[in-house]
């Protein structure tokens, strides 16, 4: 079997039945290069598996629910009911303007004219 | 997945977030721990976990039942790690402090050996991921850490099976070479770091 065959059941990790094993083991006696190669994999593997699980501090979820809380507030919808039509927006700005807009145009509450007046006083 | 954790999920999907508190309790650990392998700090750790699940929370009308809430999450968690990487937004090497502040608790905690030990480790372990691209640092984390399949990768990461392969493969050459490297220089600093704090706390 080629070198390159040996060097891909090491670096894959792959499950091997007990003729392969055998083979491989007989192969990383010849070949220093792959002997390198599967005694750094195995301790990388072994680093990896026995170094200490990251974990978060203390009342991590509690600040996650949190930060979900003022998210889900930034992100509520601003209601303007009129008599016939709801404006919504995430803009509470723009949906003002229009509602306002909306009232001066139907002549219910001259809105804007009376903003108008205010700013001319 | 139990049914307490299905209840959980629907109860969630109506807006009940004291049932999707219950979510990320349960799922706190390993969507951090994929974060901080990712990205190597606590702080960008944090931020990126808390990120995952409030996305979570917002496209849970998506999430489909049948799927594996922890493979579901653990995608979003990935992902969002991978973007972040992508957009340079993290500085992988920070200091040593910051880096390794959730092994220093103030309660009893490891001996001083152990925690140079543990430090050490952590260092190695970043060094060799460092050096990976986003993709495949998140595939070596899912499969070193959270024993995934190929298949169970390709899905999280949104590749093929083969593709997954690949990546597996060049990545553990990449680090078997690196780590060859680290072997000749850093015996003799890693004992020297060990010995040093312990006569350190010796003499105080």
């Amino acid at each position: 079997m080629k070198h390159q065959q040996y060097e891909t059941w090491i670096l894959l990790g792959t499950e091997l039945d007990l003729e392969q094993h055998r083979e491989l083991q007989v192969h990383l006696k010849q070949c220093s290069q792959c002997q390198s190669l599967y005694q750094a994999t195995h301790q990388i593997a072994h680093l990896f598996k026995t170094s200490p699980v990251p974990e978060p501090s203390p009342g991590f979820s509690t600040r996650c629910m949190t930060r979900i809380e003022k998210v889900e507030t930034r992100k509520k919808p601003v209601y303007f009911r009129n008599n016939s039509q709801c404006y919504f927006s995430s803009n509470p700005a723009a949906a003002l303007k229009r509602w306002l807009t909306n009232q001066g145009r139907h002549g219910t509450i001259s809105a804007i004219n009376a903003g108008n007046d205010y700013f001319s006083r | 997945m139990c049914n307490t954790e299905q209840q959980w999920i629907a109860a969630a999907k109506t807006g009940d977030k004291d049932a999707f508190a219950k979510l990320v309790e349960k799922y706190q650990r390993p969507v951090y721990s994929v974060c901080y392998r990712m990205l190597g700090t606590p702080t960008a750790a944090e931020d990126a976990a808390q990120e995952a699940f409030i996305r979570a929370y917002q496209a849970l009308d998506q999430y489909d039942i049948s799927r594996s809430f922890a493979t579901w999450v653990l995608s979003i968690a990935s992902n969002y790690s991978i973007d972040q990487l992508r957009k340079k937004k993290v500085t992988i090497l920070s200091m040593d402090n910051e880096k390794h502040a959730w092994l220093a608790p103030p309660d009893p905690g490891p001996s001083p050996e152990k925690a140079a030990l543990q430090r050490e480790k952590l260092g190695q372990i970043q060094s060799l991921l460092t050096d990976l691209n986003e993709v495949d640092r998140a595939a070596i984390i899912l499969q070193y850490w959270h024993d995934y399949s190929y298949e169970e990768i390709a899905d999280t990461l949104d590749l093929s099976s083969s593709a997954v392969k690949s990546r597996l493969f060049r990545a553990r050459r990449l680090m078997a070479e690196k780590w060859q490297k680290m072997q000749l220089p850093s015996t003799a600093p890693v004992n020297s770091t060990a010995k040093r704090i312990a006569h350190e706390t010796s003499t105080i």
